[in-house]
C-alpha cells in the first residue's frame, strides 16, 4: 500500500516545473551550441563500418541477432562442410596376441569417401597389398613398455588407382618371447 | 543533408531555450544542462536520417529526455567522477545549488528515470513541462485519452517507487540510514 500520497508527488513535480534557468545562462548555452553547429564539418555520406558495428554492439538485442546471423550463415555451413568433406570409417582388425594378451585393434580410414562401401573397398585393397607384401615400410619409433618391444612404422600402399595411402602401423613383441608374437596394428591413414 | 541542417538550425533557434530549460529541470545543474544541450545538437546534426524525421521538435525533445536520464543513471553508477564534470561556459554560480540538494526532488527525478519509453515521455511533457494533454497527444501521435492513461499509470508507478523507498528508509531507522 503506497504511503506517499499523490498530492505530495504533484507538489514536488510542480517544484521541478518551476525551475527556470537565468536568461544569461540560456544565452550563453545557446551561443556555445550555435558556435559548434556553425563550425561543424560536412557530414560524410559514406557509411563507416566501425560505426555500424558500434551501433550493433550497443544494443543487446542487436548483439544477439548479429551472433545468430553469424552462427546460422557462417559457422553452421562451415562445420557442416567440414563434416561432409572429411569422413572417418573404422574397420576391425583380426585379433592378435602380444606377450600373452589378445589385442583387438581397429583401423581408421579418413578422407573424402562417398560412403562406407567406398572406404571398405580401399580397406580391402590395402589388406590385399599387405598380404602380397606390396608396400614400403619405414620404422618411425621403437620403445619398450611392460616387457614388450613396440615398433611404430609408416607403411605406404599404392592402390590400383595410383593413389598412395600412408598408414601408421605398430607391432609388438615380448622381450622374452621367442615365438615372435608379432602383429600389425594399423592406426590411421594420413 | 543541407535541408536537414537548415531544419536543425531553425529548431535550435526556435526550441533551443525550451530544450535547455527542460534539460536543466531534469539534471538540476546548469553546467551539465549546457553540456547535454551541446551533445544533443551534435547528435542530431550527425544523425543520417535527419531528413526523414517528420516531427523534428518531438524527436529532439525525446532525445533530450533520454540524454538527461542517461546522465542521471551514469552519475548514480559512478557518483565520484568529479573530474569529468565539464567547466561551464557561463560560469555562473547556480541558483539551483540549494535546490539540487533537495532530496525530495532528486527522489522524484530518480523515480521518473525508471519509467520507460512513451510513458516517461508523456509524463515529462505533462508534469515537468506542464503541457496540456492535447498538445502531448499531437506530439506523440496518440489520443489525449491515451496520454492521460499513460500519465496516470506513470504517476502510480512513481508513487509506488517513492513509497517503497520511504518504507525502506523507515525500516532502517532513519531517512539517512541508506546514505
Amino acid at each position: 500500500m503506497p504511503r506517499i500520497n499523490e498530492q505530495e508527488i504533484l507538489r514536488r513535480l510542480e517544484l521541478i516545473s518551476q525551475i527556470e534557468p537565468s536568461p544569461e545562462a540560456i544565452a550563453l548555452a545557446m551561443e556555445r551550441v550555435r558556435r559548434v553547429l556553425v563550425n561543424m564539418p560536412g557530414k560524410e555520406e559514406t557509411s563507416n563500418p566501425i560505426e555500424i558495428w558500434r551501433t550493433i554492439l550497443k544494443t543487446r538485442m542487436l548483439r544477439f541477432a548479429a551472433a545468430a546471423i553469424i552462427t546460422i550463415f557462417i559457422l553452421l555451413p562451415l562445420s557442416y562442410g567440414a563434416v561432409k568433406i572429411i569422413k572417418t570409417y573404422f574397420f576391425e582388425e583380426k585379433p592378435v596376441c602380444i606377450g600373452g594378451y589378445t589385442v583387438v585393434t581397429k583401423m581408421s580410414l579418413s578422407g573424402e569417401y562417398a560412403d562406407e562401401d567406398q572406404a571398405k573397398k580401399v580397406y580391402d585393397e590395402i589388406n590385399r597389398l599387405k598380404e602380397a607384401g606390396k608396400y614400403e615400410k619405414t620404422l618411425v619409433k621403437e620403445w619398450v613398455e611392460n616387457g614388450i618391444v613396440f615398433q611404430l612404422y609408416k607403411v605406404r600402399y599404392t592402390l590400383a588407382s595410383g593413389e598412395v595411402i600412408t598408414v601408421n602401423e605398430g607391432s609388438g613383441q615380448a622381450v622374452n618371447d621367442t615365438n615372435d608374437a608379432d602383429t600389425n596394428r594399423p592406426e590411421d591413414e594420413e | 543533408m543541407q535541408g536537414g541542417l537548415q531544419r536543425l538550425l531553425e529548431l535550435f533557434e526556435h526550441s533551443g531555450p525550451s530544450l535547455y530549460t527542460l534539460l536543466m529541470r531534469l539534471v538540476l545543474r546548469e553546467d551539465v544542462a549546457e553540456e547535454l544541450m551541446q551533445e544533443l545538437f551534435v547528435k542530431l546534426a550527425n544523425f543520417k536520417g535527419l531528413d526523414k524525421v517528420k516531427n523534428l521538435a518531438a524527436y529532439a525533445h525525446r532525445t533530450a529526455v533520454n540524454l538527461a536520464f542517461d546522465w542521471r543513471k551514469a552519475r548514480d553508477k559512478d557518483p565520484c567522477r568529479l573530474d569529468d564534470a565539464p567547466e561551464p561556459v557561463s560560469g555562473f554560480i547556480s541558483p539551483l545549488g540549494k535546490l539540487s540538494l533537495n532530496e525530495e526532488i532528486e527522489d522524484v527525478l530518480c523515480a521518473i528515470s525508471q519509467l520507460r519509453g512513451a510513458s516517461r515521455e508523456a509524463f515529462v511533457m505533462r508534469y515537468i513541462q506542464q503541457q496540456p494533454y492535447e498538445y502531448i497527444a499531437g506530439e506523440m501521435g496518440k489520443t489525449p485519452h491515451q496520454v492521460r492513461a499513460l500519465c496516470f499509470k506513470a504517476l502510480m508507478h512513481i508513487r509506488y517507487l517513492l513509497s517503497d523507498k520511504e518504507l525502506r528508509y523507515s525500516k532502517k531507522g532513519g531517512h539517512n540510514a541508506e546514505n
